[in-house]
């Protein structure tokens, strides 16, 4: 059964076939069997699962027409779900329970759908691997010596693990397609201001967007379509949205314009394995009728120290609420409140969050202010006009997700730049706000490789369209990890 | 641009985070070396150039001022790390010399 999708699950319960108490419960067994290896979980809502699939079923002529009544989903632990931990995997967190629901939580819930549990993600998002959670790493399910990539790595490799059938990722410059790519699903950045960030635990706030990691692209568009929305409690929400995704998915391409930006294949680093998969991929979107372009957005090369300027500049700034005072991580015995602050924060921060926190203030501080984030800001400004320019052209472009597969666990830990850039490819279009995906394409030695589809803002069902055609002329979203348990 | 270990101890003393001898070294090395690769934003020609902080166009979101429910004391204070009497507890912040 954990092999199913959103849409299978669904069939099958409209049949009468499960129960959703039947369905959450076969997830939740699930998760006991392979959680020892693939460590997706932080928080693990066993009790409430069974109670709110028991409540959906005894209510189903309420909630049978709902997209995602009975659906077991994994929210990453960034997410506010109220009377449920949300640690952002880190010590600062470790015991703060929420008092009220995310936006996207709640409409999840509206939807039917069963939280199972918060999934594992690098300390407050930052991280490209899950390896700086305060709780411990979490493991790529198509090799547990592989990292899931990062900061939704819970999400990823439980999605992939069959542990639950979506999750939420969130995605500052990355985070949600890297690992998606990472461990062979589907893994989708919307246009930002399509969903709600209200109860999402802010990171840099003019980057982080919610999306969903799936199996496929139908549930994804499902996914979306539940989360998505303009909500008042959200400054950046953006109203008079079109969020009808699921209804346009077809397969025709006739006429599309696909660009392939040179820069992203001219970049030392890119693994011929993923190089490969990319060209067979944008062959079979020849085959199928659409028109391949190449194109050039010249300021690629920037967009990663243009990010690592304004994402730890903004950090700085967010992560200063963590006082002590009110929630969180508090060192007692301070002799006042600069030492209370200062301990509260050195002790409840892993070593990730700190660098971050000292980079964005050294950027911001008096003297670097402008050769640093004034001059990102304009930078950033460039690398949006290069999208604008291109997208004058062609509907769509088509790159590599990440310049590699999943590295070993324990990699890139001694060097953070090394770990900054397995972001390179997902930077510029988070950036540029603009709606983003990764599917599946292919293997490289046995490890998934992800495609990456981006858009012009707000061409979100564009993009599930485009990634739509291309997952019904291929297998590989059919694909599933085997895990030693079962080799056993 | 050489971050000095006295940068990085004014960096964290605005960022009020309390560094270890070790820390403090670690960091001024790996910010030197994160900050190096920064260098390459000077080549990017910037002139007449305005600086993006949001990508939307959105602007001004004017809601109209209403009373509404707000949470209840309990629900706000139940994260905190030490209260009393429905207020928050912090340690003596001032004496007869000012700032503790």
């Amino acid at each position: 059964m954990h092999n199913m999708t959103i849409a299978q699950a669904r069939a099958l319960l409209e049949k009468g076939e499960i129960t959703p108490t039947e369905l959450v419960q076969a997830f939740l067994n699930r998760t006991q069997q392979v959680e020892p290896q693939v460590k997706a979980f932080i928080t693990l809502a066993e009790e409430e699962a069974l109670q709110s699939a028991q409540r959906i079923e005894s209510n189903w002529d309420a909630y049978s027409h709902k997209s995602l009544a009975g659906i077991p989903g994994a929210i990453k632990d960034n997410i506010s779900t109220a009377n449920i931990r949300t640690t952002c995997a880190s010590k600062m967190l470790e015991s703060y329970i929420p008092p009220y629901d995310a936006t996207v939580v709640k409409k999840l819930k509206d939807e039917g759908s069963v939280i199972i549990g918060k999934s594992n993600l690098d300390q407050f998002a930052m991280g490209s691997s899950t390896e700086y959670s305060y709780f411990g790493a979490s493991r790529n399910p198509w090799g547990l010596d592989r990292v899931p990539g990062g900061s939704s790595g819970g999400s990823a490799a439980a999605v992939a693990a069959g542990q639950a059938l979506y999750a939420l990722g969130s995605d500052t410059g990355g985070s949600i397609r890297q690992p998606a790519a990472f461990c062979g699903v589907v893994g989708m950045r919307p246009t930002y201001g399509v969903v709600s960030r209200y109860g999402v635990i802010a990171f840099a706030s003019s980057l982080d967007q919610v999306g969903p990691i799936t199996r496929d692209v139908t549930d994804c568009a499902t996914v979306l379509e539940a989360i998505s929305g303009y909500d008042s409690n959200d400054a950046t929400s953006y109203p008079n949205q079109n969020n009808e995704y699921a209804n346009a998915l077809h397969t025709d391409v006739q006429g599309l314009r696909i660009g392939i930006p040179k820069e992203y294949f001219d970049v030392d680093g890119v693994e011929d394995g993923v190089r490969k998969s990319i060209m067979e991929a944008i062959q079979v979107m020849k085959n199928a009728g659409a028109e391949v372009v190449e194109i050039s957005l010249p300021h690629t090369e920037y967009a990663l120290p243009v990010y690592y300027i304004i994402a730890p500049a903004e950090a700085s700034s967010n992560l200063a609420r963590f006082d002590g005072i009110r929630y969180g991580y508090r060192h007692e015995g301070s002799k006042g409140l600069d030492e209370l602050y200062k301990l509260s924060r050195s002790e409840g921060f892993g070593p990730e969050v700190k660098r971050r926190i000292m980079l964005g203030t050294y950027t911001l501080s008096a003297g670097y202010y402008d050769a640093y984030y004034s001059k990102a800001q304009k930078v950033r400004t460039l690398l949006i006009e290069d999208f604008t320019k291109a997208f004058a052209n062609v509907d769509v472009i088509f790159t590599p997700t990440a310049p590699t597969i999943a590295f070993k666990s324990g990699d890139k830990m001694s060097d953070p730049y090394a770990m900054y850039l397995a972001d390179i490819f997902t930077i510029p279009a988070a950036m540029a706000g603009l709606p983003c995906i990764s599917i599946p394409c292919g293997f490289s030695d046995g490890l998934p490789v992800g495609l990456q589809i981006i858009g012009p803002a707000f061409a979100d069902a564009k993009v599930l369209q485009v990634a739509y055609s291309f997952e019904q002329r291929t297998d590989y979203h059919t694909k599933r990890p085997i895990l030693t348990e079962e080799v056993r | 641009m050489t971050v000095t270990k006295d940068h990085v101890l004014h960096v964290s003393d605005l960022a009020k985070l309390h560094l270890s001898p070790e820390e403090a070294e670690l960091y001024t090395s790996q910010l030197s070396d994160i900050l190096g690769h920064m260098k390459k934003l000077a080549e990017a020609d910037t002139t007449g150039v305005e600086a993006t902080a949001t990508v939307q166009d959105l602007m001004n979101i004017l809601r109209r001022d209403l009373v509404k429910q707000s949470m209840p004391i309990n629900s706000v204070l139940r994260n905190a790390p030490n209260k009393q009497a429905g207020m928050f507890k912090v340690p003596k912040m001032l004496d007869e010399g000012g700032l503790v």
